[in-house]
């Protein structure tokens, strides 16, 4: 009995992996059925560069993030100074700004004609380009600079709560055993924080190397910029998925090796020995230099931006037509909060069905399928998830034809399901690691003593696994919700007749050089974006609170 | 058996539910309402719809899209929701009927109102409005006498004064395939690879860009679409960098400068034909021709039709330019669509992204 469900389980996990990795699979199926050859040509003349500009932009911003991310995280983490407490909720505010939006901020605030160099040629008396020197913006060091900016928060938060998790005794054994505070934290803190921060890592390095709006602005292509222009421009629809597909297997590699790195440790946070970590209070100087430090990407990442936005929509809010503004909020709030909560509700089933397994090769395939959707940029996910549902529908429509002489016409493509599956695949993983890391807080050991202590399932969810996993269920929502409100490219290709959200306003706007005018509908992006936030409770908000707040519920 | 029949049953209510949400009932039951899929943008049709709306009493739905409309289409196949395409480029509305997605137009109204060239031969799509590819050029450093065609840009005398967006964007890839038309693959491959050394900047931004940087004193000319002129001249915050700028219609001594059209086609799969034609008909009217004209500076193609006050402007002190028209190249317009792709491949081998 036991083996019947135990297969039945694994058939779920398989029906929901192919699912979710559907356009991995169109893609690799059409690259091999190309229209015209057209490989050589591209490795012949553009294909070298493109792959050089993706591996830089990748190892680029991928340094970049994890540094911003790490440092700000262990300041926030483990010290005490000024603002402090501000910064561990401000931090990952720069999720919030379409990527876009700020690529193109920057481009228009430091290009020749912005008014950074203006002022400069001003104080200087200089006339020309050529009388003084000042580095290329649109450029891969000026994107990977604002992409690190911009991304460096994913590896913020996930670091952040697993330092959250760690206990002060694992320090102080450290440095009992004679080994200072540095090695005490590189050699115990760090590794035992390696999941997450992996986790965010990874997260930034899918979302650089599938970026296609910022590294167009700023005019470098990669090989996401390849794919667009064989098959949009060439129309050959094989010769792009094969590119795609290459783009794939760089993920999978990585993914692999990284798996691979860390396949014989199991991680679980010890809880029952918790007791919170002693922060180091920083004064003066050594305060000051902890503060510029995360003030620096908070400015960078979100306040500058933020603050141009905002000062751009106090001068346009005249000419706003509200009822269309309305309309294009309410599609993108009933988007993001729908994936939000679809995802939720899959990766809980996920990560059950996968713990009551156990460590299992096959699961943690599927598992890597099922998150691939992140990797994939976002018009290839939308041709991907485009292609076999409307396959789908006229299969439908040719059944119902041909049985009943009425045929259904096309029932998910070219309606909001769409646009939400697609969504789904691509932030599930954002969804699911949140949820994951949360499950590595309930020891294997907690549900065999509850199940000893009589405890049937649904105590053991209600009263052990629901408040343990809180934090991590917000979390996956606000990721979720977050990044939905500011998917543009599937949308755009998806998306039913007369149906804008936000996000697709602002970029017809922005794109005919109307940034100004579109300024509201980011300010409005951003300003959602906070909702969860505020309605949810801040992941990192009053963590002391809450515990004693947990400890008064059990 | 009695199972089965029921079973059957409850099949077809499901699926008879289901078909209530289907893209299928925004068309067919409602033959009040088109469906447009359109790579124009909203902004820019809104007024041309509106006026539509208003005469026909007909809504018209719209998904604009700049990338994968073809895509879309042939995915859908034959229960496609779309009953017309817009687009801004001759080379998709090729695409479009060389994929087989649209249907023969037949309407004689059409026929009337836009000339020959501008429609295509088989029948399955019309142009609607036109627009050159030209030089701006700054008014303070460059005499419009030293330009003279697409092919000096290549002329060291514009090294490090050039401006230029993507290359691989459609519009220069139009352009490109224009000298591949006219002097061969050879020669436009050159051409790309001399152009892209002239260059001051890595190619970048849009056409507005251009004009901007122009302004600035980055570069001094740049290939630009004459309409974005007029729609920055209108712009209070535009309107300085576009009057520093002059509009130079190059090659009118030989093949004449580089235009493309916007247009449209009726899909294959549409369901609502009486009502997709009489928008067609529309956008061939007038009204419609003269909106294009005014409001989006383009130039109309009804006959007879002005263009505005603004366009009539361009090209006034170049000799031959009479009101803002000059002469097309028309000979390379109809070969665009077939010469795309081994343009890119061109522009790919030149560098010039």
């Amino acid at each position: 009995m036991k083996k019947v469900l135990r297969l039945k389980r694994v058939w779920v996990l398989l029906v929901l992996s192919a699912l979710f990795s559907l356009p991995f699979f169109s893609t690799l199926l059409l690259s091999v059925s190309p229209d015209e050859p057209v490989f050589k040509h591209l490795w012949e003349t553009v294909l070298p560069g493109y792959i050089k500009n993706t591996f830089l932009l990748m190892i680029g911003v991928g340094i970049g993030s994890f540094f911003l991310g790490l440092v700000t995280a262990t300041l926030v983490s483990f010290f005490k100074f000024p603002g402090r407490q501000l910064f561990q909720k401000f931090l990952i505010l720069p999720l919030a700004i379409p990527g876009f939006v700020i690529g193109t901020v920057y481009l228009q605030f430091f290009e020749y004609s912005g008014p950074f160099q203006s002022l400069i040629r001003k104080l200087f008396g200089f006339q020309t380009a050529s009388e003084y020197w000042f580095p290329e913006i649109a450029s891969l060091g000026g994107v990977t600079v604002v992409l690190s900016f911009i991304l460096f928060p994913y590896v913020f938060m996930t670091t952040r709560s697993a330092f959250m998790e760690q206990s002060q005794r694992f320090f102080e054994v450290s440095r009992s055993l004679g080994k200072g505070p540095i090695r005490s934290f590189t050699s115990v803190i760090l590794p035992l924080s390696r999941p997450s921060l992996t986790l965010g890592l990874s997260l930034v390095l899918m979302e650089a190397a599938s970026d296609f709006g910022t590294v167009h602005f700023f005019g470098v292509p990669t090989l996401t910029s390849g794919i667009y222009s064989v098959w949009l421009q060439m129309n050959n629809l094989g010769g792009a998925a094969q590119l795609a597909s290459m783009l794939l297997s760089f993920m999978i590699l990585f993914i692999t090796l990284e798996k691979w790195s860390r396949s014989q440790k199991s991680y679980y946070s010890l809880k029952g020995n918790h007791r919170q970590m002693e922060l180091k209070e920083l004064k003066g100087l050594k305060g000051f230099a902890a503060f510029s430090l995360c003030l620096i990407p908070l400015f960078f990442g979100f306040l500058f931006p933020f603050s141009l936005l905002l000062f751009w929509s106090f001068s346009h809010i005249g000419q706003i037509e509200f009822s269309r503004f309305l309309n294009d909020l309410g599609h993108t709030i009933f988007l993001a909060l729908s994936a939000g909560g679809l995802c939720l509700l899959f990766s809980l089933l996920f990560n059950y069905i996968q713990r009551s397994l156990g460590k299992n090769r096959l699961v943690e395939g599927m598992v890597s399928f099922a998150t691939l959707g992140y990797s994939i940029p976002g018009p290839v996910l939308a041709l991907g998830v485009l292609i076999p549902l409307a396959k789908f529908d006229n299969f439908i429509d040719s059944i119902a034809l041909s049985l009943f002489g009425n045929g259904t016409g096309l029932i998910f493509s070219g309606s909001v399901a769409a646009i939400l599956l697609a969504y789904l695949i691509r932030f599930f993983v954002l969804s699911y690691g949140s949820i994951q890391t949360g499950f590595l807080r309930i020891t294997p050991k907690m549900d065999e003593a509850a199940i000893q202590l009589g405890a049937g399932v649904f105590d053991r969810v209600s009263k052990i696994h629901g408040p343990l996993l809180k934090r991590s269920l917000a979390t996956s929502l606000i990721l979720v919700f977050v990044d939905s409100m500011k998917e543009l490219p599937a949308t755009l290709m998806l998306r039913p007749f007369n149906y804008n959200t936000l996000a697709t306003r602002l970029y017809e706007l922005s794109s005919d050089e109307r940034l100004m005018e579109s300024a509201p509908w980011g300010v409005a992006i951003v300003l959602s974006g906070l909702l969860p936030l505020i309605i949810l409770g801040h992941p990192f908000g009053g963590k002391r609170n809450n515990l004693k707040e947990e400890e008064k519920e059990s | 058996m009695l199972i089965l029949f029921s079973l059957a049953k409850l099949f077809r209510n499901c699926l008879f539910v289901l078909s209530l949400f289907s893209t299928k009932s925004y068309a067919s039951k409602n033959l009040k309402e088109v469906n447009l899929y359109s790579y124009r943008q909203e902004f820019l049709l809104r007024p041309l719809l509106k006026a539509f709306e208003s005469t026909s009493k007909i809504k018209v739905n719209v998904v604009t899209m700049k990338k994968g409309i073809i895509q879309r289409l042939k995915a859908e196949g034959k229960n496609s929701p779309a009953d017309l395409v817009l687009t801004a480029d001759i080379a998709n509305l090729e695409l479009l009927s060389k994929e087989g997605l649209l249907q023969k137009l037949n309407l004689k109204k059409v026929e009337k109102n836009i000339p020959k060239d501008f429609r295509d031969p088989k029948g399955y799509w019309v142009g609607l409005s036109a627009r050159a590819r030209i030089i701006y050029y700054s008014k303070k450093r460059v005499n419009p006498k030293n330009l003279g065609s697409y092919e000096d840009l290549m002329s060291k005398k514009f090294k490090g004064r050039i401006c230029s967006r993507s290359g691989l964007h459609p519009y220069n890839v139009s352009l490109l395939s224009s000298l591949v038309f006219h002097h061969g693959e050879a020669f436009a491959l050159n051409w790309a690879k001399k152009v892209r050394e002239n260059l001051a900047r890595k190619p970048q931004g849009n056409d507005r860009s251009q004009v901007k940087a122009i302004s600035e004193g980055l570069c001094d000319i740049s290939l630009g679409n004459t309409y974005y002129m007029g729609k920055m001249l209108e712009k209070p915050s535009q309107r300085e960098w576009a009057s520093r700028t002059g509009i130079f219609f190059p090659n009118q001594k030989t093949s004449g400068s580089h235009i493309n059209i916007t247009g449209v086609g009726i899909t294959k799969s549409s369901r609502n034909v009486e009502g997709a034609r009489k928008l067609v008909e529309f956008l061939t009217g007038s009204l419609a021709q003269h909106m294009y004209g005014q409001v989006n500076h383009e130039y109309p193609l009804k006959e007879g039709v002005p263009v505005s006050g603004i366009v009539k402007s361009f090209g006034a002190n170049q000799l031959g330019i009479t009101n803002g028209y000059f002469k097309r190249d028309l000979k390379a317009l109809v070969k665009l669509s077939e010469l795309r792709s081994k343009s890119i491949k061109l522009l790919n081998k030149a560098g010039f992204e």
